[in-house]
């Protein structure tokens, strides 16, 4: 599983410190994740005239700032793009490393202004996974609420109140299919989401596996519930009179 | 259009690499393009080759070999550049090697005629970091497997950070799951490619799609 994060600060001060900068905010991160990373973090800081750009894959080396081009020493705020991409790790931390860095430079008299980095239109072909596990969850959702339980097993508490509910009551017998069907759909659910967990490279990808976290456990919730709900009820016996009329209990 | 892929896991090279590669076929007055993706949401290797004058398609928030319709698009508009000579792909360091060359081997038959007969898939370059590599075969096995079994050549970069031994290790190592027809070189990318090494990615010429 690898997490992404990217940041776009923009940095108040003279050009001349900018490769002082990159390289705070680079060493800084990967001391703030500590430990064996694997994978890489990188910097760059766009200026008019040229480009300082920096990367490091958290080894004990130095940090090195390359320069493109004559910066203009004229130049006062310069725009710095920051990523990072690790194995292993959860995004959240990534962030928490980010910000405490961040913090630290600040603390340090640099002034360092944060602006959003625009969502990407390109995430594509990554979501299917979450999708399906989604996908499956809802469907869950769907088989349990529907024909399965809830709603005939609400239609006989209701005694009759939830009329609409009553055309359901024929699907009462096949209640043991519709269990075992709803239950390979979580299996499924549960296998993509948790068994195979989703690279976590933006907000909204991060958002999308949150949402699809609690769908799946609203389901499950909702599976349960229906698995227990019936036996918990009074039993509601249907009485043969001798004449062929029927009286409930 | 001649199109080199270079793979390698994150922080392995890559983007250094193909700025030697750039260097090389500027000076022989050979028109590039490059095509850089990222999984990240800002765009950093596409800016730095950028900044040595080239013309760059950047790919990112999310991996290439996931984004088909994104690469497809990308290499039919650097198609479209005049008098383009080489191509130099530059998936993120996540990529699947082998899903990638599929994608690159299925474009030809997707695009237009002209494209097609202009298109010549010329060389997988794989790079692995040979300062890192007990590291990353812990963790990534499968990448970085992956990555030297679909390579034409391999490229043991960092090679001044392992000690001799351990180079010759994992070259054997390497040796293990490379193509039988393919080449390993141990370079450092950073203090420049030799020009043998250079001929042996752009020369070899045998993939013909």
């Amino acid at each position: 599983m690898f997490s992404a994060l990217s940041r776009h600060v923009t940095f108040e001060g003279p050009v001349e410190q900018t490769a002082h900068v990159l390289q705070a905010i680079l060493q800084g991160v990967i001391v703030e994740l500590g430990g064996e990373l694997v994978g890489h973090a990188k910097v760059i800081a766009r200026t008019p005239l040229g480009v300082f750009y920096a990367s490091t894959t958290g080894d004990r080396a130095p940090v090195h700032v390359n320069a493109d081009g004559q910066p203009d020493p004229s130049v006062s705020t310069v725009a710095i793009d920051f990523n990072c991409v690790f194995h292993g790790l959860k995004r959240r931390r990534l962030a928490t490393a980010w910000e405490h860095t961040a913090e630290t430079l600040r603390q340090r008299g640099y002034r360092l202004v944060e602006t959003p980095v625009l969502p990407s239109a390109r995430v594509r072909g990554r979501g299917s996974r979450v999708n399906v596990g989604l996908g499956a969850s809802m469907a869950a959702s769907l088989v349990a609420l529907k024909p399965c339980c809830v709603l005939p097993v609400l239609a006989s508490v209701s005694g009759g109140g939830l009329g609409v509910l009553q055309f359901l009551q024929p699907l009462e017998p096949y209640r043991p299919y519709f269990l075992i069907l709803t239950l390979m759909l979580l299996a499924i659910a549960f296998h993509r989401i948790y068994m195979r967990p989703q690279d976590e490279t933006s907000d909204e990808l991060e958002a999308s596996v949150r949402r699809t976290k609690t769908v799946f456990l609203l389901s499950a919730v909702l599976f349960l519930g229906a698995v227990a709900l019936p036996p918990l009820l009074p039993a509601q016996t249907h009485e043969h009179a001798p004449n062929g009329q029927h009286s409930h209990g | 259009m001649r199109v080199i892929s270079v793979v390698g896991f994150l922080g392995s090279g890559k983007t250094t690499t193909i700025a030697a590669l750039a260097r090389h076929l500027t000076s022989q007055r050979e028109r590039v393009a490059f095509l850089i993706n990222d999984v990240g949401e800002v765009q950093i290797d596409g800016a730095v080759i950028r900044a040595g004058g080239h013309e760059v398609v950047e790919i990112y928030g999310g991996c290439l070999c996931l984004m088909q319709d994104d690469l497809y698009v990308g290499l039919n508009d650097l198609a479209a550049i005049p008098g383009l000579d080489w191509v130099i792909i530059e998936p993120a360091g996540t990529a699947d090697a082998a899903r990638m060359c599929r994608l690159l081997e299925r474009f030809p038959r997707l695009s237009s005629p002209e494209i097609a007969a202009r298109y010549r898939f010329q060389c997988r370059l794989g790079i692995v970091d040979a300062a890192r590599y007990r590291l990353l075969m812990r963790s990534v096995p499968h990448l970085i497997r992956t990555s030297v079994r679909m390579a034409d050549v391999v490229l043991l970069n960092k090679g001044d950070a392992a000690s001799p031994a351990e180079t010759t290790r994992i070259q054997t190592e390497l040796g293990k799951w490379m193509k039988p027809n393919a080449a390993l070189e141990v370079t450092t990318a950073s203090a420049g490619l030799p020009p043998a090494i250079i001929e042996q990615v752009l020369g070899t010429g045998n993939h013909h799609v």
